[in-house]
């Protein structure tokens, strides 16, 4: 199988839902539409895309492959891994484009092709596509909004929009940045990062994707039959 | 003749339970072996560890270009793992233009879950033998769900490949299909495996005669 039949594969057998893609693409239309009213104001639409890619990119790989599903895949196991996560990334990369564009044609501030919302993009994807590796499908978003909803409802989490808004005019600790994008990924775009947040989200974002091609790479996955 | 895939040494252990237990295979071109065993007596494990689907826990597989790494698919290679390995929500036309890039498209535009299961295990086998420039071909179970004439198509086949210098490994119940096709069998009970020829067994090899074998094996006393 040629390299980019490997990818048509992959997205053949773990496909994102289309439960998730529908209303990606309303995020999208939402997005332009937003820009179309009311230039750099589409800031709402690329937090409910990083909502709906905590859940897009968690497609689950251990019980696919105990099934034999990607027996045909004749690459090695790494490539394998970083093809499966390439086709759960590829449907959030498109919608925060498409709303990019609508962004450059408004003629406003251009927010989803910014560091931040990319920083974001990256870190939701590779933590809950890792997070899903062994957990299963949808695994990856359920645990981290699950997470972040029960730390803002036990009060014992910081003060998002505190930060958010200190962020806004640069008076934010490095600190207090990165602790919210990693306990409220859904905040990062809104959060103006700097260099040394973006670098660590980043940090943090390539050991996750590692870490969950190390464990495909490692791990045994026999059929479920045999293994009784 | 020349050993297309060999293995030694193969041990497997899931947990506690030994499935797998220093076992030597040597897959030859232009011989079908027959792999008989009793239900969860390792026969899949060894498929998928002389796939490279799975590690083995010690022991080395190797082709004519030398040791082949654990868990690295190899190539000029075609296994089949059962109908149970292709995605129940794919479409069969998708599945077919994909697998097997257009040597043997299916019109059915059905999902794999919404066909027979005769057609399911049919369209397996043929994404399996389509596969351009293989030499060695493995199958678990390739009779499973199959008519009388899907059955003879399937023999035919594998003796045709057979023939071509294909080193073809067969694993499955059905002694009598085994009997039709393979030169020689493997016996694979608690780990541990005895390869035999068909004049080993006696003058004429068929279904009977392998479950006289099977069963002499079961309960050696």
């Amino acid at each position: 199988m040629r390299r980019w039949n490997v990818l048509r594969f992959i997205n053949m057998v773990t496909p994102v839902r289309t439960v998730l893609l529908l209303p990606m693409g309303a995020t999208l239309v939402f997005g332009a539409w937003l820009e179309a009213k009311n230039p750099g104001s589409s800031d709402s639409a690329v937090a409910f895309l990083m909502l709906l890619q905590l859940f897009a990119v968690s497609t689950g790989f251990v019980s696919h492959a105990r099934r034999g599903f990607y027996d045909p895949v004749l690459e090695r196991v790494p490539r394998r891994a970083i093809a499966h996560f390439f086709c759960a990334l590829w449907p959030g990369c498109i919608v925060l484009v498409g709303i990019g564009i609508a962004e450059l044609i408004a003629g406003g501030r251009t927010h989803a092709l910014g560091a931040s919302a990319w920083t974001a993009l990256a870190l939701i994807s590779s933590v809950a596509w890792a997070v899903s590796v062994r957990a299963g499908a949808l695994s990856g978003g359920a645990v981290w909004l699950l997470a972040s909803l029960a730390l803002l409802l036990s009060g014992r989490g910081l003060n998002v929009l505190g930060v958010i808004k200190a962020a806004e005019l640069g008076q934010a600790s490095l600190r207090d940045v990165v602790e919210t994008g990693l306990l409220y990924p859904v905040t990062i775009p809104s959060l103006n990062l700097s260099t040394p947040a973006e670098a660590i989200l980043l940090g943090v974002s390539a050991t996750a994707l590692t870490a969950g091609v190390e464990y495909i790479a490692r791990a045994d996955f026999p059929i479920r039959e045999e293994q009784g | 003749m020349t050993a297309r895939l060999e293995g030694r040494g193969l041990s497997k252990s899931y947990g506690r339970r030994r499935v797998l237990q220093d076992v030597n295979l040597t897959l030859e071109g232009g011989v079908a072996l027959g792999l008989i065993g009793p239900n969860g007596a390792g026969k899949t494990t060894l498929l998928r560890v002389l796939s490279g689907f799975l590690r083995s826990d010690a022991g080395k597989v190797s082709d004519v270009s030398g040791i082949l790494e654990s868990a690295m698919p190899r190539r000029r290679f075609a296994q089949f793992g059962g109908a149970h390995t292709i995605p129940p929500h794919v479409r069969a036309r998708s599945w077919g233009i994909l697998v097997s890039l257009g040597a043997w498209i299916p019109g059915e535009k059905r999902r794999v879950r919404d066909l027979s299961r005769g057609t399911r295990q049919m369209l397996g086998l043929r994404s399996t033998l389509a596969r351009p420039n293989v030499d060695t071909l493995l199958f678990d179970e390739p009779w499973e769900g199959l008519d009388p004439d899907g059955a003879r198509w399937l023999n035919a086949t594998l003796l045709e490949r057979v023939a071509a210098g294909a080193a073809v490994l067969v694993s499955s119940h059905r002694l009598h299909d085994l009997a039709a096709v393979c030169d020689r069998y493997a016996f694979l009970r608690d780990g541990s495996l005895r390869v035999c020829s068909r004049e080993e067994i006696g003058p004429v090899v068929g279904g009977d005669e392998l479950m006289r074998e099977f069963d002499k094996r079961k309960d050696p006393a």
